[in-house]
């Protein structure tokens, strides 16, 4: 068991874990804005044709897993993942790696998890937690977005660990096997790299619909939504979007002030003040995420469901998707992967 | 965002956790902020709860009327789909879309009974009781 494991809160579960990881495998340096940009986190999706929970399925973020696995393959550091059948064999694995000293990484889904509040409890299945050691039959789990460390009975976490629906974990757990320390010749490497294959996945994804174009997808989409689906359902994908962009884990504004902080930290790695220019734009787009979440929360109380609302919500995200694509275009120019290779 | 401008509202995490946000300090660099949270996204959670309400209610109707089994309005208040119901309880889609009318119900095995009474984490005679009134 490891009794000095020391748990870090952050905003968001998969960077959470990452951070915690890592730190506990001797990478002191790791922060969770680092953990995000090295993982190359910032995106934007916008579906087409598919709902999720009854609304647009619409995300921030890369795909769940991306950003440890990024993270982890940048730094030159070595790690096993294990996805299961059968719950007995899943927890005996699990049991088996507690014994070894392991601290092991475990998705779950939410509907399940006793600690979280009732409000927050939907089929969500990429939800990230540690295991750091087991008592009897309780296990001793870190959930990155609690503030304290927790408890899980043996059930409770077989049952989130095989929580079915969208995304299902399928006992899937994840562990560093091998570790070296890092000099900062190759966490300069990493942080280009991160930012090349954000830039790559913001600017140059096929179709309309993935990176900066997915905002300008969604905006052009919001101008309709009044007119073919009503001012109810309207009000519902709307507050889909908002939840996606604000709640739990996103650090406010959809992962943008996060993303600066990233280029804010990247700074005293690789001394390039552009970095710092375009750490002010993402803020700037960030901050127009926010006010555009204030808009739509007007449509959703009912004061402003006019169609002129729904253009000054769109045109708010035409302007954010210029902004950001502005800033990518300036952050790929600098060519920061060839200097640091 | 500047950190004096961090929302602080009511929420339901207040008593459970704190929410961490980047904000910016005085001093102009990023930092990490406590939030309790913000309203606009209470507002947000509540259209989604309020919509998920709407539809257990209809879903409770359907079953007095009898034209549902008991097993469709647990699976409304459990925020499944027949696809999650199905993976839950190992059948196939279909199987759980018939399971959902009063004919099919009456017609099932004490054993399936027992899978759908574990998901919903009910005792079997619950299920039996709602199929008899």
């Amino acid at each position: 068991m490891n009794s000095e494991f020391n748990h870090i809160q952050t905003a968001h579960c998969e960077n959470g874990v990452t951070v915690n990881l890592l730190r506990m495998a001797g990478h002191e340096y790791m922060t969770e804005a680092l953990a995000f940009g090295m993982g190359a986190g910032l995106f934007y999706f916008h579906l087409p044709f598919f709902t999720f929970a009854n609304g647009p399925a619409v995300s921030f973020r890369t795909m769940p897993g991306k950003i440890f696995k990024r993270t982890c393959n940048s730094l030159q550091i070595e790690v096993a993942s294990k996805k299961f059948r059968n719950i007995i064999t899943a927890q005996n694995y699990l049991d088996t790696l507690l014994s070894n000293g392991h601290i092991v990484g475990c998705q779950v889904g939410v509907f399940h998890l006793p600690y979280f509040p009732i409000e927050y409890r939907f089929h969500f299945n990429a939800h990230n937690l540690l295991v750091y050691g087991k008592q009897d039959t309780t296990y001793m789990v870190s959930d990155p977005v609690m503030d304290k460390v927790t408890t899980l009975q043996q059930e409770e976490l077989n049952r989130v660990r095989f929580a079915q629906g969208m995304l299902a974990p399928k006992g899937h757990l994840y562990y560093i096997t091998k570790s070296k320390p890092t000099d900062k010749t190759t966490i300069q490497k990493a942080i280009a790299q991160g930012i090349r294959i954000n830039t790559r996945d913001m600017l140059h994804i096929p179709g309309n619909f993935g990176g900066v174009s997915g905002i300008l997808y969604t905006a052009n989409k919001i101008t309709k939504w009044r007119e073919t689906l009503g001012v109810r359902k309207a009000g519902q994908y709307l507050a889909q979007i908002i939840r996606m962009q604000e709640e739990i884990g996103t650090g406010g504004g959809g992962f943008r002030f996060m993303y600066a902080a990233f280029l804010e930290q990247a700074y005293n790695y690789i001394p390039n003040e552009q970095l710092l220019t375009i750490s002010d734009e993402f803020t700037k787009a960030g901050d127009l995420w926010r006010a555009n979440a204030v808009n739509m929360a007007g449509v959703l109380r009912g004061r402003s469901t006019e169609q002129k609302d729904f253009e000054t919500i769109a045109d708010v995200m035409k302007q954010i998707y210029a902004i950001e694509k502005q800033a990518c275009i300036q952050l790929q120019n600098l060519k920061l992967h060839t200097r640091y290779v | 965002m500047q950190h004096t401008n961090i929302p602080q509202d009511p929420s339901a995490l207040e008593h459970i956790t704190k929410e961490l946000c980047y904000a910016k300090n005085d001093s102009g660099n990023y930092q990490t902020y406590a939030s309790t949270g913000w309203d606009i996204k209470s507002t947000a959670l509540n259209v989604a709860w309020d919509d998920i309400k709407e539809s257990i209610a209809t879903a409770q109707e359907l079953v007095n009327q009898g034209k549902r089994s008991p097993i469709y309005e647990f699976m409304h208040t459990h925020m499944m789909t027949i696809g999650i119901l199905a993976n839950y309880v190992g059948m196939c889609r279909i199987r759980v879309w018939l399971h959902t009318y009063p004919f099919w119900f009456k017609h099932m095995r004490t054993c399936t009974i027992e899978k759908y009474a574990q998901v919903f984490n009910i005792p079997v005679s619950n299920l039996h009781y709602t199929a008899k009134a």
